[in-house]
């Protein structure tokens, strides 16, 4: 359950006020924290100090829910860090298999940090590509872009796409409901499905010719 | 990243102000109820361009400007040429009284001899220099000195903490600009005897 500490929730409750994302990476070389808050970002919860990457850094859609969906995070930064290119084009070893948090920030209206962070996310780099888009020659319009795209996945990952239809069973129900036999048929249920047809149904005939 | 000062001799024919705020808008459809989200703190934002029919000489300071900013590599530094000054009657030299914190919109400055003098909604401030520095205008009407200080409103709010004794610029307060648009343009009219049409649009960066 998220729960967020008296600040935070007094911002969020508040019809004006301000979110951005915080990210720590654990390089090995060394963890980088970045925000996609145009300027630098101290955790009133941690007091570490987010660095901007302004609109250097986005996410891809960050759904949350409760399922074991292998759900994936993309982030994206901009190849003009210096720093994190040299990381991602480096040795993979720098950033494969290393964790990376995700924190959601709230503000005030006026931009200050309030309430501890609350992460959001935890997961592991996978692997990095580079993407570029090309400036549009023909017209002569600048604007090419090239982004570092960092794939992470959530722990327990091959778990959840080997067991994805695990459920609960009645012998599990006994221990943590001894008495409730909810889930008793449920076996039989899934593995031999009945159709119910009624006796009309089945005697019907579609009308000939 | 070099910053490009805009030259005092610049001609300026149209002038153009914003702001861009990056806000979120939620509403309930059923109940009308809404909220905001900022997704970033608001920037200043700028057009400018040359008065129609200018001499080559009046057109090379254009020239040179828009070139030097090589598209969107270099920073434009430049003030309202509208209000160069404050209306308000407050000079000398002032320097922030005390730390303000990120997010501050009231501004303590130390003044000296500038006792009964105004700042007025409207007026520019410089805070700090150069990229580390804000461009803040005065809002909320007359503010007055006394002896001392001057307190006064701005917008926007402070987007980091600035020491006490940053310096305050009030003549020339400078923004700090990238160019928005692609690509620019010097235009010659009248059969070749005059110029027309450089400018560019602007947006704050740091």
């Amino acid at each position: 359950m998220l729960t967020w500490d008296s600040n935070a929730l007094a911002a969020a409750a508040s019809g004006v006020r301000g979110a951005c994302w915080l990210i720590e990476a654990n390089f090995l070389s060394g963890v980088q924290r970045m925000t996609n808050w145009p300027t630098d970002v101290t955790d009133p919860g941690s007091g570490n100090t987010f660095t901007r990457a302004g609109n250097a850094l986005s996410l891809a859609v960050m759904n949350e829910s409760e399922d074991n969906s292998p759900g994936k995070l993309v982030i994206s930064i901009s190849v003009a860090d210096g720093a994190i290119l040299a990381k991602a084009i480096g040795a993979a070893s720098e950033y494969r298999n290393r964790s990376i948090r995700a924190f959601l920030q709230l503000m005030t209206a006026t931009g200050v940090p309030t309430g501890a962070a609350k992460q959001r996310y935890y997961g592991y780099m996978e692997s990095t590509s580079i993407e570029r888009a090309q400036p549009d020659t023909r017209t002569g319009k600048a604007g090419g872009s090239g982004v570092i795209k960092i794939t992470c996945t959530k722990p327990g990952l091959s778990r959840s796409r080997h067991d994805d239809g695990l459920r609960l069973t009645h012998a599990q129900q006994q221990i943590a409901y001894p008495g409730d036999n909810g889930y008793e048929y449920v076996p039989n249920l899934i593995e031999k499905p009945q159709p119910w047809l009624s006796v009309r149904f089945q005697a019907w005939e579609p009308p000939k010719g | 990243m070099a910053i490009i000062a805009m030259p005092t001799s610049l001609l300026v024919g149209t002038l153009t102000q914003r702001i861009h705020r990056f806000d979120e808008h939620e509403m309930s459809g059923e109940t009308g109820d809404s909220a905001d989200r900022l997704l970033g703190v608001p920037r200043w934002g700028m057009s400018i361009g040359s008065p129609n029919k200018i001499n080559a000489a009046a057109m090379d300071d254009w020239r040179d400007l828009l070139v030097r900013l090589r598209g969107r590599v270099n920073f434009l530094s430049a003030w309202d040429v509208k209000r160069a000054a404050p209306r308000g009657t407050c000079r000398g030299t002032m320097t922030l009284s005390g730390t303000h914190a990120k997010g501050a919109t009231s501004l303590t400055i130390a003044v000296t001899g500038q006792n009964g003098l105004t700042l007025v909604s409207g007026d520019w401030l410089q805070l700090g220099s150069g990229l580390t520095g804000q461009l803040v205008m005065v809002v909320g009407g007359t503010y007055t000195a006394n002896t001392s200080q001057i307190v006064v409103t701005v917008e926007h709010p402070l987007r980091w903490q600035f020491s006490g004794g940053a310096a305050v610029t009030w003549d020339k307060a400078l923004g700090h600009y990238k160019l928005l648009t692609e690509s620019i343009q010097f235009c010659t009219v009248e059969g070749g005897m005059l110029e027309s049409g450089a400018g560019g649009d602007f947006m704050e960066q740091w």
